[in-house]
């Protein structure tokens, strides 16, 4: 596993073919060029445990976690830099709300899809996961490749 | 005593001398001016108009033997009397009256000093000093006036008259220029005035407007009036269109207004100011008769604002507070029992203080106008001691309970504070690591599926055990602090209350904008305390959950159509609501009757 930049971790993923080169506009920024097999993802909570457990999981179910955040500002960055199909967001962050960062995400160049995670529960948030700009909520512990490939589906 | 009789003979000596020399006129052209022959008509007027303000000026003397203001009347009065030395038939009295009792002379000089002083009857303010050093000009002007005049009755030699030199054209051109200067004077004065009046309070206006407006309008007419006359005149003469019309106006009448008419004119103008003076002080002693009148007001006092009331008609002064000492705080407090400072010198308030035995027991905070009433304040005091000292005492204890409030408030406020830590602790201790430990045996399951399908199983159970115990956790946490609250706020708190409770809940919210930690987490508490009790005890179909603002207070309205009967007193709930609301400032109202449900309303101040 390699760090890039502050709260930006990346990792590979067997069956996944990587190159590494300059972004084209800000050479200090590294990306990770690869031709995806799996769909990829990005994972923003500031649990470490969590997002330990939580790569691990869906890494074993065949996707590929390109990327872990551990803030709003750091996802952002991280997102605009990695490109990922799908980020993993929680809804509490220490700067920010998740759905102040999901309506940020879909305004980014690459835009990918939002799956909001809390270990709340949907009731807790009322109407305003009906109004996120994210596909879907999957409470914590709840996690699972299936429950994510559902919300997905769902979304196609 | 002896002073005052010897000023009063003095008086009675120069009435007696003026009206002599006003008798010794005679229908002879005066320095080419009109022709001056007082018939006994109107040196009686002449008399009484002096007397007019000797009189006023000997009432105020006695009433207010601090102030300069009987003096200065009395100065008036004989300087008017001063006029009637010009016709007397032999004596150096003759320039004295020349140089001080024609023209404006010395009445106009103390008239002006007398507006200047009243109504405190100070001389120290700036105006006043300025006053006086013109009017040493003019007085000098006008002795130059009286070394070049003759006599009255136009002749020089046989009167005792200290003339320097007769000189008929400089004498009427030192004359003019006496005019001018105290028409500038004049202008002066009203300027002076009118910064003052600017400058005043409404009880200051109201007690010395009368005085001030007599004053100028008795200097423009009677003192500078024939000059102003003129000076219409000339006007009226200088117009190429108007002299037809001024001619229309006055014709021949010109003459004989300026004859018959004007000084009279001009002496019922003069009276004003002692009448007004004296109705001043008249209302001064009307004001004292409040006194009696506010013992009786007394004993209806009910309420703190009453004594206030009758104070401030007592003393006139609309603007008037009373702060009272709480023992204590050891500092003035309102009638509310709030703290409050009492004014300091550049706020131009004043303050009588009220002492008791041992320590202070309130301060009257007035207006300054009434600090030349000082027996009059006394007097309000003395009579308004005891009703003072019962609202002291309430004051103190408002102050004690509002203490008391403020201190609930603190407690409720770190109980909030600690619910919201205990809250975030959970969900960042306890909470992340059972959602962890969910995962790992997620994986766990997965990874033993093939190789022992009964460990499989059994961790399939452990898992749904653990997801049973994080849900209770979830509540747990939800019920000590609900994290929703803080982050989004009251509306989207209640919104998710009402979609988690179990009756149908028809939710209605008008919340523009976020309150304080303080207020929401009440709001929320009573709301959510209030579904609780529907769902537990109202057997209710439905339940009506509304949050909405007006005029600074938050309304939760929790209203259900179950079974009725709840009673705060049975309780520890409703009870346990109305001590949260109670420390907020807030009220509480529960309405409920058997079978027709149940309506809490909380009331939450929230500016």
């Amino acid at each position: 596993m390699r760090t890039i930049g502050a709260g930006m971790e990346i990792g590979a993923v067997a069956g996944t073919e990587f190159h590494l080169r300059a972004g084209p506009d800000d050479p200090s920024v590294l990306r990770w060029q690869h031709r995806a097999v799996a769909t990829t993802v990005l994972i923003v909570d500031d649990h470490h445990g969590f997002r330990a457990w939580a790569r691990s999981l869906l890494e074993s179910e065949g996707y590929a976690v390109i990327g872990e955040a551990s803030s709003g500002a750091s996802a952002l960055s991280s997102a605009i830099a990695l490109e990922p199909d799908l980020v993993l967001l929680d809804v509490r962050l220490p700067d920010s709300s998740g759905f102040e960062v999901a309506e940020r995400l879909r305004r980014i160049a690459a835009p990918p899809l939002v799956i909001l995670v809390s270990s709340h529960d949907e009731s807790d948030f009322g109407r305003r996961l009906d109004a996120a700009a994210a596909i879907g909520f999957i409470p914590k512990p709840e996690l699972s490749g299936a429950r994510l490939r559902h919300v997905l589906e769902s979304q196609s | 005593m002896i002073r005052f009789a010897v000023v009063l003979v003095l008086l009675i000596g120069l009435t007696a001398l003026s009206a002599y020399g006003f008798l010794q006129t005679t229908p002879f052209p005066y320095a080419g001016l009109n022709p001056l022959d007082f018939s006994t008509i109107e040196i009686f007027r002449e008399v009484l108009v002096a007397w007019a303000f000797i009189g006023a000026g000997l009432f105020a003397w006695r009433r207010r033997a601090r102030t300069a203001i009987g003096a200065l009347m009395m100065g008036v009065g004989a300087a008017w009397l001063l006029h009637g030395l010009e016709f007397l038939p032999t004596s150096p009295l003759v320039t004295v009256g020349v140089w001080l009792g024609s023209g404006a002379g010395l009445m106009g000089v103390f008239l002006g000093l007398l507006i200047l002083a009243y109504p405190t009857g100070s001389m120290r303010s700036r105006a006043t000093r300025t006053w006086i050093v013109l009017s040493f000009a003019y007085l000098a002007i006008r002795l130059g006036v009286a070394f070049v005049s003759p006599s009255a009755r136009g002749n020089c030699e046989c009167r005792g008259s200290v003339i320097l030199k007769y000189d008929q054209s400089l004498q009427l051109e030192l004359v003019n220029f006496a005019d001018l200067w105290f028409a500038g004077m004049t202008l002066f004065l009203v300027a002076a005035l009118a910064w003052r009046w600017a400058r005043s309070s409404a009880p200051a206006r109201r007690g010395a407007a009368p005085v001030w407006i007599a004053g100028v309008v008795m200097l423009l007419i009677a003192v500078t009036g024939e000059s102003f006359f003129t000076f219409a005149d000339s006007i009226v003469d200088w117009h190429p269109v108007i002299p037809s019309l001024g001619d229309l106006v006055w014709g021949q009448r010109r003459e004989a207004f300026y004859r018959d008419l004007l000084p009279w004119v001009q002496s019922v103008s003069l009276l004003l100011v002692p009448i007004a003076l004296l109705w001043g002080l008249l209302r001064l002693r009307l004001r004292q008769s409040a006194v009696a009148a506010l013992a009786v007001d007394l004993g209806r006092v009910d309420r703190p604002e009453s004594l206030v009331a009758a104070l401030r008609r007592a003393l006139g002064d609309p603007s008037l507070g009373v702060a009272y000492w709480s023992r204590p705080a050891q500092a003035y407090v309102d009638q509310m029992g709030e703290p409050v400072g009492l004014p300091d010198a550049a706020e131009e308030r004043s303050v009588t203080r009220l002492d008791g035995d041992d320590a202070p027991l309130a301060a009257l905070i007035h207006d300054p106008a009434l600090d030349e009433q000082r027996a009059l304040v006394d007097g309000v005091a003395a009579v308004a001691r005891l009703a003072i000292e019962n609202e002291r005492l309430h004051a103190e204890v408002r102050a004690q309970l509002e203490e008391v409030r403020a201190s609930r408030e603190r407690i409720v406020r770190a109980a909030d504070e600690e619910r919201r830590r205990v809250e975030r602790n959970i969900h960042d201790g306890a909470q992340q690591r059972l959602v962890s430990l969910s995962l790992a045996l997620t994986m766990a399951q997965a990874q033993m599926k093939e190789a022992s399908p009964q460990a499989a199983a059994t961790i399939a159970e452990a898992e749904q055990e653990l997801k049973l115990a994080i849900g209770e956790l979830r509540e747990l946490a939800r019920g000590i602090h609900p994290a929703i609250l803080g982050e989004a706020g009251l509306s989207p708190a209640l919104e998710a209350l009402a979609e988690r409770s179990p009756v149908p809940v028809r939710f209605r919210c008008a919340l523009s904008h976020r309150h304080s930690p303080l207020v929401e987490a009440t709001a929320y508490f009573v709301a959510a305390e209030a579904l609780t009790n529907v769902v537990k005890y109202a057997s209710a179909s439905s339940v009506e959950l509304a949050a909405e603002e007006a005029e600074g207070w938050l309304h939760v309205t929790v209203a259900d159509d179950g079974v009725g009967g709840a009673d705060p007193s049975t309780g520890s709930g409703l009870r346990g609501l109305l001590d949260r609301v109670a420390a907020v400032g807030g009220r509480l109202s529960i309405e409920s009757f058997a079978g027709r449900g149940t309506r809490l309303v909380a009331e939450i101040p929230c500016e």
